[in-house]
């Protein structure tokens, strides 16, 4: 399923947004860093409840401002999580979460990585 | 392009995205107001009246779709493009974007390019639109404010033409209340003299053009019939009148008649209109092709005033019409024609329904279709002159100031006496007495009577005696074309004198001509009888005046008219 062409954060996005946003970059990284935390929040709690709808509007707007950074994997597995729960299943929802929160770990490194070189 | 700086409202509820449109947005030289949620902004909207809205879709307390709904209903008829900001891709919710009146849409992540684009796209087209609007809006004013002016210069047509006698009982007509603005102009006046003049008129054009030329029209057409001139006379002036202010390629195309209910005849002027039509009692139809060219178009000189005479018999109807009527059109276009028209002729029973079948066969052939409203047409029916219902409402009475105390004495000779009628100049001098306009019809007989008696049988010396056979009726005024051709130091003077009574006045007039005078011995003393053609005129005026005699050698005649207001 996984993608080889599909990298953890399109630097070339990242450029750009870092030219578009001039002193705002760093500021703009940590509001999207702290939003995901809370949308991960947002799915787990969804999860709980099996409340499919919760999870698929939370894996909606994850996989929005996600895209918009260029973090291409991650936007890919809210993508997944997205159009399955919105279907209503959410059978696979656990293993979604779980890709989810580790490909964030990921660009969560990457990006503090990103704030240190500013 | 992005030069114009717009106020630009971007509703998100994820910070992040927010962030990155703001500084897109503002990069581009635009200012931003931004909202988390749809409640925010509508908040915003009425705040900072952005020009445009760019809206995600998926928002807490409020989504982007109901918030569009709403900021819509606020914007009214100003063109507020929104734009959806969203990643859905699937038709059912785009669609549901449109519903609620979204413009446009842009997907994640977000391309500078393609914002721009759509931004100063959407720019254009409100301001496209604000023009549109601000245009039609001046369209609207201009139009209300045409249609004031209109009202004001038909008020002033009304007042110009409203001493007319329409509502006679023997005219029917049928005009539109603005068809003045069509072109179309209906005027009827009686004479001084008894009798009526009716002039149909259809100016070239629409709207104020077409009108301009109507208000001298009536103007001449009432104050020359009201002072007693001749059909021909009003019409030339008319025309030169029209001639001299209308612009090239303006004109009026008219039928004008003089209906004489003494003789029962009816002269005929047209020029330009459809054929006119008298319709007999006996189920004749005449038909009148104009032989003139319309008024307004030839010099003077040119200007030709020859009529067609109809002997008319009680009963009889003469109609004249613009082309609304004949060119009236149903709803496959076809024209209402002349070969219909005529039918209704041969078809009528009764010639007193006739109008009113005209009338509801070119309704019913226009059918519903939106009413033309140049649909002018008269029906004027010849019966005695006492039937019309018009007493008492001759023309309006001047001032009642006046003088009321005068004399004067007025020579013609020669070449005056020759091309001048001098009728009117008289009357309209007489006619300033207080009062006595509502007797000219009387005082014009009498002046008229006396004037022709002096120049044809004293100036000319034509003998009154061969009026009395058809035959010499014919030799007569022959001779008196020859004899008016031919004469030197003939003249005519008249002396008119006016003094008041306590309730009206005493009007002498005494003519005196270069003639032979005849042997009138026997006359001032002879029972006045009506007898044949030659005698109608001195005991016509003997029937009216208080004091008729002869004098000198025959060549002088005084007549005394008293006059009492009723």
């Amino acid at each position: 399923m996984d993608d080889p062409n599909v990298t953890h954060i399109d630097l070339n996005a990242l450029e750009e947004l870092k030219d578009v946003m001039e002193d705002e970059f760093s500021i703009l990284l940590e509001t999207y860093l702290n939003d995901s935390l809370e949308r991960i929040e947002q799915l787990k709690k969804a999860l709980a409840a099996a409340d499919s709808d919760a999870f698929s509007r939370a894996a909606h707007s994850f996989k929005g401002s996600s895209n918009n950074l260029g973090i291409q994997q991650l936007a890919r597995y809210c993508q997944d999580a997205e159009s399955q729960s919105k279907a209503g299943d959410l059978s696979r929802g656990q293993e979604l979460l779980d890709k989810i929160e580790n490909e964030f770990e990921i660009v969560s490194q990457l990006l503090q990585e990103q704030l240190g070189l500013q | 392009m992005s030069c114009e700086s717009l106020r630009i409202l971007i509703a998100d509820d994820n910070d992040s995205d927010r962030m990155i449109l703001q500084a897109i947005v503002k990069r581009q030289g635009h200012q931003v107001v931004a909202a988390r949620d749809g409640v925010e902004a509508i908040e915003k909207f009425k705040e900072c009246t952005p020009q445009i809205v760019l809206m995600d879709a998926l928002m807490p307390r409020m989504d982007g779709f109901e918030a569009a709904e709403v900021i819509k209903k606020l914007a009214g008829e100003e063109l507020v493009p929104i734009i959806f900001l969203t990643s859905l891709t699937d038709a059912e919710s785009l669609a549901r974007c449109v519903d609620a009146g979204g413009d446009d849409f842009l997907s994640k992540p977000y391309n500078q390019i393609i914002l721009q684009a759509k931004i100063s796209a959407f720019n254009r087209m409100r301001i496209m639109h604000s023009t549109l609007q601000e245009q039609r809006d001046q369209i609207a004013e201009n139009n209300e404010h045409l249609l004031q002016e209109q009202q004001v210069a038909k008020t002033v047509f009304d007042n110009v033409a409203h001493m007319g006698c329409l509502h006679a009982r023997n005219i029917k007509h049928l005009l539109s209340p603005l068809s003045v603005f069509n072109g179309d102009v209906l005027l009827a006046c009686q004479k001084p003299s008894g009798g009526m003049h009716v002039l149909l008129g259809d100016f070239t054009g629409h709207g104020l053009p077409a009108a301009i030329g109507a208000m001298p029209l009536a103007e001449i057409f009432y104050g020359m019939t009201n002072k007693g001139f001749n059909m021909t006379d009003v019409l030339r002036e008319i025309n030169q009148k029209l001639k001299n202010i209308l612009p090239v390629g303006f004109f009026c195309c008219s039928c004008m008649i003089d209906l004489d209910f003494e003789n029962q005849d009816i002269d005929i002027w047209i020029g330009g209109l459809p054929d006119a039509i008298l319709y007999r009692t006996n189920g004749d139809v005449v038909k009148i092709k104009s032989n003139h060219l319309p008024l307004g178009v030839l010099s003077t000189e040119r200007f030709n005033v020859d009529t067609y005479k109809f002997e008319m018999r009680p009963g009889d109807r003469f109609y004249m019409w613009s082309d609304g009527i004949i060119e009236s059109r149903n709803e496959a276009d076809d024209m209402f024609g002349e070969s219909r028209l005529l039918e209704l002729f041969q078809q009528n029973q009764s010639s007193e329904q006739l109008f009113g079948e005209i009338q509801s066969a070119v309704q019913q052939f226009i059918g519903d279709k939106e009413h033309d409203d140049d649909l002018t047409m008269v029906e004027i029916a010849m019966m005695p002159e006492h039937e019309l219902g018009l007493e008492g409402s001759k023309v309006g009475k001047s001032a009642l100031k006046g003088p009321t105390n005068w004399h004067f004495t007025y020579e013609m000779r020669n070449e005056s006496l020759r091309e001048f009628n001098a009728l009117p100049l008289l009357m309209h001098v007489i006619m300033e007495v207080p009062g006595l306009r509502s007797f000219s019809g009387q005082v014009y007989t009498m002046l008229a009577e006396l004037m022709s008696n002096a120049l044809e049988h004293g100036v000319l010396g034509l003998d009154s005696k061969m009026k009395q056979t058809p035959a010499g009726f014919a030799a007569y005024y022959m001779a008196r074309a020859e004899k008016l051709k031919e004469f030197n130091d003939g003249w005519i003077k008249i002396m008119v004198d006016h003094q008041p009574l306590e309730k009206g006045g005493v009007l002498a007039v005494r003519v005196e001509d270069s003639g032979e005078g005849f042997d009138y011995s026997d006359f001032n003393n002879r029972k006045l009888v009506r007898t044949g053609y030659s005698g109608r005129g001195i005991p016509l005026i003997g029937s009216l005046c208080r004091r008729l005699e002869y004098l000198g050698k025959g060549n002088i005649v005084e007549v005394e008219f008293v006059w009492r207001p009723e």
